[in-house]
C-alpha cells in the first residue's frame, strides 16, 4: 500500500479519478452527484454511486462510507471528494494504530 | 447409467417440453441414473424453433462438450464463431478465434432446423429417458410425493403421468406455467425485429459473428453453413411499421444493412426465406419455481432475440437444475431445499445479465455517453477482452464494470504521474 500523499494532493487525485470516470461515462461533473445511480440503464449495466465508491476505495485505500449509499447524499462532486478523502485518512490511521499494536 | 426402475406411468422427472432446455435437462438426468419422460407437443422430430439467432454463447461451451454435443454439432454443419461488433469509434474485436486466451471456448452458429431434431436423436439413445412426442399438457397437481401430469395426444387420448419433480421447459407461452398461474413479469423492449436467411455473401473472417451498432438500431449478421448466412435488423419501432406496410421487405433490409460502413458486400446476396420479424417483444420472466414446479429456459426467461442468449441460457439453466436437483431425486429425499436452491443459482447466474439485456432493450440513451464508453473499450485492449466475455455471458456485468472503472481510474492515475 503506497503512503497517502498530503491532504491536498489527496483530495487532488481523488477529483482526477472521479472526474476521469465522469468523461468516461460522457457525464459532466454535475451529473456526478445528487443520486444513487450516476447512470441507469447503461448497456452493459446502470453505474451506482456505490460503484464509484467502490473503486475510489480500491484505489485510495478505503472502505467507502456508508452515506455513500444513500439516494442523493452528496449534492457535488467536492462533497464526494471531501467525504473519500476523510475515509482515506481515517483507514490510513487506523492502520498504522493496528501495526503499533503489533510491534509492541 | 440405468435408470430405476418405477411403476409403470411414474417417473422420477417429467419435463414438458423437448427442445433445447428440455433435452439437456433430459440429457443431464439421465446421466445419473434418474428416470425422465420428456413430453413434446410437436408429433414430428424434424421439427424446430423458427425465431431464434442460432447463436449459442460461449457460456454454454463446457456444458456442451461436456454432453458431447460440441462434436454432434460440428459434425452436422454449426460452426464455432466468435463476436465482432462495430461501433461508431471502432471495432471491438480481439484477435485469435476463442474467447479467452488460452481457454478453449466458443460460440456456435447452429440453425435450429438442424440443433432441434439433432438433440431429439441424441436424448433418444439416453437410458431411462421416454419420449412422448404429440401430447400436450393438460392439468397438473400434486397428489402426496408426486405430481400427476394429465396429458392429451393428437387423437384425443389422455393419460397421466406421474413424476416426482416436474420441469416446464415448455416455452415463452409455456402451458405449465398457465396452468399454474406463474404470470411473467415483463419488461419493454423498444426495438422490432427483422430476420432473414441469404446465400452468396461471402464468408466473414474466422466465421466471425458481425454485431453492427449505432446509436440505437443495430444489424447483425452470422455465418451458418451451407452457404447461408442470417442477417438480422433491430429498429426501432417507427421504421418497422414502415416496413411492414412495404412490399419487399428483403430489399429494406439489404439497403438498411448496406448504411453500415463496416458491412461486408451483400450485393450478390439472394434471399433465400421470407423476411420473419416482431413488432413487439417484451423481455418476460418468471418464477423459476413454482409451486414445486421447475421452470427452465424461455419458461422461465424470454429475453429481447436481440442479445441472443436464448439457447445457452436454457442450456445452463437446465444444467443448474439438474446439479441442484439429482441428489434429492437419487435419495428419494426432500425437493424443497434443491429447487430452491435451484431458484438461487438461476437467479444469481443468469439474472445480472438478464438485467444489462433489459436495459439494452430500451432506446434513448445519451448518446454521449454511449459514444464515450465505446470509444474507451475500443482504445484499450483489455477492454475488448472483457467486452467480448461480457456479451458472451462469460463474465458479469458488474465484473465488466470493475474492470470499466478500473482503466478510467488508471487513466487518472498516469495523467497525474504525467503532470508530476
Amino acid at each position: 500500500m503506497q503512503p497517502l500523499p498530503p491532504p491536498e494532493v489527496l483530495r487532488r487525485r481523488i477529483k482526477a479519478v472521479i472526474e476521469e470516470i465522469g468523461a468516461g461515462l460522457g457525464l459532466a461533473p454535475e451529473q456526478l452527484a445528487g443520486s444513487a445511480y450516476l447512470v441507469r440503464d447503461l448497456n452493459f449495466d446502470s453505474l451506482s454511486l456505490v460503484a464509484l465508491a467502490a473503486q475510489l476505495g480500491a484505489e485510495f485505500g478505503f472502505e467507502p462510507p456508508e452515506d455513500l449509499f444513500e439516494d442523493a447524499a452528496y449534492q457535488s462532486v467536492e462533497e464526494i471528494v471531501e467525504c473519500c478523502a476523510r475515509a482515506a485518512e481515517r483507514a490510513r490511521r487506523t492502520r498504522i494504530q493496528g501495526s503499533t499494536t503489533e510491534v509492541l | 447409467m440405468a435408470a430405476r426402475r418405477r411403476p409403470e406411468g411414474t417417473y422420477d422427472v417429467a419435463i414438458v417440453g423437448g427442445a433445447l432446455a428440455g433435452c439437456v435437462a433430459a440429457m443431464r438426468f439421465a446421466a445419473h441414473g434418474i428416470s425422465v419422460a420428456l413430453v413434446e407437443k410437436k408429433r414430428n422430430e424434424d421439427d424446430y424453433k423458427t425465431l431464434c439467432t442460432h447463436f449459442i454463447q460461449p457460456i454454454a461451451f463446457a456444458l456442451l462438450s461436456r454432453l458431447g454435443l460440441d462434436r454432434l454439432i460440428e459434425a452436422a454443419g454449426g460452426l464455432r464463431t466468435k463476436a465482432a461488433f462495430w461501433t461508431e469509434c471502432g471495432w471491438i474485436d480481439p484477435p485469435g478465434e476463442a474467447y479467452a486466451a488460452g481457454e478453449c471456448r466458443f460460440a456456435y452458429n447452429i440453425e435450429r432446423r438442424i440443433l432441434d431434431p439433432l438433440l431429439r436423436r441424441r436424448v433418444a439413445l439416453a437410458p431411462g429417458v421416454e419420449r412422448l412426442l404429440g401430447h400436450r399438457a393438460l392439468g397438473l397437481e400434486r397428489r402426496g410425493g408426486l405430481q400427476e401430469l394429465e396429458l392429451e395426444d393428437a387423437d384425443g387420448r389422455r393419460r397421466t403421468l406421474r413424476a416426482r419433480l416436474v420441469v416446464a421447459a415448455d416455452g415463452r407461452n409455456s402451458t405449465i406455467a398457465r396452468i399454474l398461474a406463474n404470470d411473467a413479469a415483463s419488461s419493454d423492449n423498444h426495438r422490432a425485429a427483422f430476420f432473414a436467411y441469404f446465400t452468396r455473401i461471402a464468408p466473414t473472417p474466422a466465421n466471425r459473428s458481425l454485431f453492427m451498432l449505432y446509436r440505437d438500431e443495430m444489424g447483425f449478421l452470422y455465418p451458418l453453413c451451407e452457404g447461408r448466412t442470417l442477417l438480422s435488423v433491430y429498429v426501432k419501432k417507427e421504421r418497422a411499421l414502415e416496413w411492414r406496410a412495404a412490399g419487399d421487405k428483403a430489399s429494406l433490409l439489404g439497403s438498411f444493412l448496406r448504411e453500415f460502413p463496416c458491412m461486408p458486400d451483400i450485393a450478390q446476396a439472394e434471399p433465400v426465406s421470407a423476411v420473419y420479424g416482431y413488432a413487439d417483444y417484451p423481455n418476460w420472466s418468471r418464477a423459476p419455481v413454482h409451486q414445486g414446479v421447475a421452470f427452465v429456459g424461455d419458461a422461465a426467461l424470454s429475453l429481447d432475440p436481440m442479445s441472443g442468449v436464448g439457447c445457452a441460457f436454457a442450456a445452463v439453466g437446465a444444467d443448474a437444475l439438474v446439479e441442484c436437483t439429482h441428489r434429492g431425486l437419487l435419495d428419494d429425499g426432500e425437493l424443497d431445499g434443491p429447487l430452491e436452491a435451484y431458484g438461487r443459482a438461476h437467479k444469481e447466474r443468469l439474472e445480472p445479465h438478464a438485467e444489462g439485456i433489459r436495459a439494452d432493450s430500451l432506446i434513448g440513451k445519451s448518446p454521449e455517453s454511449v459514444r464515450r464508453i465505446y470509444e474507451n473499450i475500443v482504445s484499450h485492449a483489455a477492454l475488448r477482452e472483457a467486452f467480448i466475455a461480457l456479451t458472451g455471458r462469460l463474465i458479469a456485468p458488474r465484473e465488466f464494470q470493475k474492470q470499466y472503472l478500473g482503466a478510467l481510474t488508471q487513466k487518472a492515475r498516469n495523467a497525474t504521474v504525467a503532470a508530476a
